[in-house]
C-alpha cells in the first residue's frame, strides 16, 4: 500500500508523481511536470527549501539535492512546501506513490506553505476553493482509499466538510510524518531530535501490517514561555484491551521494571500537573467542538479512544509548568523534542492499534548541554523500546531538579 | 498657413509617412528585413527575447554575419573557449573547464533521456546572479544562444532531452562556447 501526496492547489489536485535524488554533479533541486524537462517557475524556491541553511529538506531527510515530478504545473506561491514535505517524509520511508492511487492506498493531500527559520506551517489562501476543486476527486477516492487532508492549523476555520474525507491540522512540519499511514513509514527522520517546534512523530509497532498506523505527537505553539517534554511509546502490537488494563507496560519489554527500578528523588511534584482534554466535533475546524476532560490517577491517564469525531487532545500544563519534555520510544529511536507551552495538543493518527506516551511536565526551562545530554543518553539506547517508565525517570532525576511524568494511552477504532 | 505652419506640417507628414513604411515593412516581411548591427548589439547582449531566434537563423545563413557576430560576442565576452582538441561523445559527457567557468553535464538518474547541464561561473559578475547567464555557442550548426537561470551559490543548470539542439552544442567539443558578462 502505498501513499500518494497531493499538492491542493487553486487549480485542483497535483500529485507527486515522483521524487528523487540527483546525481552529485547536479547544482540544484528541481521540479519538473509530466516528466518534461523544463523546470517549473518554483523551482528554485524549491531548491531554496530544499538547502540546508536556507531549508529543511537536506536538515531533516539528509543532504542532497532532489527533483520531483508533478503532475501539473504549480508556478507560482508557497502552500506547494507541506505537501513536498510531506513527499520527503513518505519517500524518506520508502513509501512514497506514483500519484496514482490504487485501492487500498492511502492518499495525502495537503497545502500550506512552511516558515523554514521557525519551523512553523503558516497560513495560505484560497482554501476554500482548493477544497472545493479538490471535492470531486476526493470524493471518487474515498470509497477505495483512505483520504487524509493536511492543513494548517491557522486554516482552521477555512475547512469545508467533504465526505469521507479526514482534515488534520499541523503547525509544525514534523507532524507530517505523524500522518503518514503506513506504521512502518515512522522511521527516524535524518535529524530527529530537538526541533523547536512541536509534534513528535511515532513509532511503529510489531510485525503484523494489519495492526498498522499508529501516529502520534505532541503540538504545541509558542507563547509566553517555554519548552516541553513528552514521552510516547508505540506499543502497536498489543492487544488493545490489554494495553487499557496495563497501558504502562505496553510494548516494554520488562515491565515490572518501570515501577521496580528505584528512582530517587522521582516522586510527582504536586505543583506540576497536567490534564488532557479531547476535543470532538463533527467537523474539527468548527469552533462546536465539545471539550471533555480525561480522567487521570497516578500520573497514568485513561485511555482515550480515537474515532473519526475526536478531534485533538490538548494539554493543559498548571502555571508552574514552564517547560515540556517529549520523549518518544520507538523501535528504532527516541525522540526527543521540548515543547512550546503556547497550546499543546496531540494530533491524532489514523488507524487501528494502541499507542502509548510520556509526557514530562518540568519546573524549569532545560538548557541546550542538559537537553544534548538526555539525547545523547537515549540515542545510545539499543533497543528503545527496552527503554522502562523508571529508567526515564531515572535519567530526568539525574538532569533536572523537579518534574512530573504522566503516561496515556490511546487506542484506535 | 504661414510657411512656418506649412513647414511643421510637411515634416510630420513625412515623418509619419516614414514611420508607416519602416512599420509596414517590419510586419510583413520581418523575414527579408536586413539585420542590421544595432541587432548584432542587442542580440550579443540578450535583449531581443522575442526576435533573437529570427536574427539568428538570418545571422546563421550568412558567414559575414556570422564572423561580425562572433567578433562582438567575444568583445563583450566574460569568457572564452574555444573549440576543444580532445574528442568527446554523448556516452561520457565530458564538460569544460576554463580559469573562470566550468560546464558540466550529468544524466537523469530516472528520466535517461534528459541531461542536466551545470554552468558553474568562478567569479560572477552581479548580473550573473540577478539576470542570469547567457551563453553563446557557435557550432557545427551555427550558432546557438541559451540563456541559463540566476547563479545559486555561483552555479546554475539547465535539463534538457538529449536531442535538444542547444544540449548537442554545448556537448560539442569542437563548438566555441562564449560566456557573456
Amino acid at each position: 500500500m502505498a501513499t500518494h501526496v497531493f499538492i491542493a492547489t487553486t487549480q485542483g489536485l497535483v500529485a507527486v508523481n515522483n521524487l528523487y535524488t540527483l546525481p552529485g554533479a547536479v547544482a540544484n533541486s528541481t521540479v519538473t511536470a509530466k516528466g518534461f524537462s523544463q523546470p517549473l517557475p518554483i523551482a528554485n524556491n524549491y531548491h531554496n527549501f530544499v538547502k540546508l541553511g536556507s531549508g529543511i529538506i537536506e536538515e531533516d531527510f539528509g543532504e542532497g539535492k532532489f527533483r520531483i515530478d508533478l503532475s501539473d504545473e504549480i508556478t507560482q506561491g508557497l502552500s506547494w512546501q507541506l505537501g513536498f514535505y510531506l513527499a520527503h517524509a513518505a519517500r524518506h520511508c520508502g513509501i512514497l506513490g506514483n500519484g496514482q492511487p490504487q485501492p487500498g492506498d492511502h492518499i495525502i493531500c495537503a497545502t500550506g506553505a512552511i516558515n523554514t527559520a521557525q519551523r512553523r506551517v503558516v497560513e495560505v489562501d484560497h482554501v476554500p476553493v482548493k477544497i472545493e476543486w479538490a471535492r470531486e476527486q476526493l470524493t471518487l477516492w474515498q470509497s477505495m482509499c483512505s483520504v487524509l487532508f493536511l492543513l494548517p492549523q491557522a486554516n482552521a476555520e477555512e475547512i469545508t466538510e467533504v465526505e469521507g474525507v479526514t482534515f488534520q491540522l499541523v503547525e509544525a512540519p514534523e507532524e507530517v510524518a505523524l500522518f503518514l499511514p503506513d506504521h512502518a513509514a515512522i522511521r527516524p527522520l535524518h535529524k530527529s531530535t530537538l526541533l523547536p517546534a512541536e509534534s513528535p512523530e511515532q513509532v511503529p509497532a510489531p510485525s503484523s501490517r494489519s495492526i498498522s498506523y499508529w501516529i502520534a505527537a505532541l503540538v504545541a505553539c509558542a507563547g509566553i514561555a517555554i519548552i516541553s517534554g513528552v514521552a510516547w511509546q508505540w506499543p502497536g502490537s498489543g492487544n488493545p484491551a490489554q494495553a487499557q488494563s496495563d497501558t504502562q507496560h505496553q510494548g516494554v519489554v520488562s515491565s515490572s521494571a518501570d515501577h521496580s527500578t528505584p528512582v530517587p528523588n522521582a516522586s510527582p511534584d504536586p505543583a506540576l500537573t497536567l490534564a488532557l482534554e479531547t476535543q470532538h466535533g463533527e467537523t474539527c475546524g468548527a469552533a462546536k467542538m465539545s471539550k471533555a476532560p480525561v480522567s487521570e490517577q497516578d500520573n497514568v491517564f485513561n485511555e482515550v479512544a480515537v474515532n473519526k469525531n475526536l478531534c485533538r487532545i490538548a494539554v493543559l500544563p498548571s502555571e508552574a509548568v514552564t517547560a515540556l519534555l517529549f520523549i518518544g520510544l520507538g523501535e528504532q529511536r527516541v525522540v526527543l523534542r521540548q515543547l512550546p507551552m503556547n497550546k499543546p495538543f496531540i494530533p491524532l493518527p489514523q488507524g487501528k492499534g494502541t499507542k502509548r506516551y510520556y509526557l514530562a511536565a518540568l519546573a524549569d526551562e532545560l538548557n541546550e548541554k542538559t537537553l544534548n545530554q538526555l539525547k545523547g543518553y537515549l540515542f545510545e539506547q539499543a533497543s528503545p523500546t527496552t527503554l522502562t517508565r523508571g529508567e526515564v525517570e531515572q535519567k530526568l532525576v539525574q538532569l533536572m531538579p523537579r518534574f512530573s511524568l504522566y503516561q496515556h494511552t490511546l487506542s484506535g477504532e | 498657413m504661414s510657411p512656418v505652419n506649412h513647414k511643421q506640417a510637411e515634416a510630420i507628414f513625412v515623418a509619419k509617412r516614414q514611420y508607416d513604411v519602416l512599420s509596414a515593412s517590419h510586419e510583413n516581411s520581418e523575414e527579408q528585413a536586413a539585420v542590421v548591427f544595432n541587432d548584432l548589439m542587442q542580440l550579443a547582449s540578450g535583449r531581443l527575447p522575442g526576435s533573437h531566434r529570427n536574427i539568428l537563423h538570418k545571422i546563421n545563413q550568412s558567414l559575414d554575419l556570422r564572423r561580425q557576430y562572433m567578433n562582438l560576442v567575444k568583445q563583450f565576452s566574460y569568457e572564452y573557449s574555444s573549440a576543444q582538441a580532445a574528442a568527446s561523445s554523448l556516452d561520457t559527457l565530458e564538460g569544460r573547464e576554463t580559469d573562470k567557468f566550468a560546464l558540466s553535464f550529468s544524466r537523469d538518474p530516472v528520466a535517461h533521456s534528459q541531461i542536466y547541464v551545470v554552468l558553474t561561473i568562478h567569479f560572477p559578475n552581479s548580473q550573473h546572479c540577478t539576470d542570469g547567464v547567457l551563453v553563446n555557442v557557435d557550432g557545427q550548426q551555427g550558432i546557438q544562444q541559451i540563456r541559463f537561470g540566476p547563479l545559486i551559490d555561483n552555479k546554475t543548470q539547465l535539463l534538457f532531452e538529449q536531442s535538444d539542439s542547444a544540449l548537442q552544442a554545448l556537448i560539442d567539443p569542437q563548438a566555441s562556447i562564449v560566456i557573456m558578462n
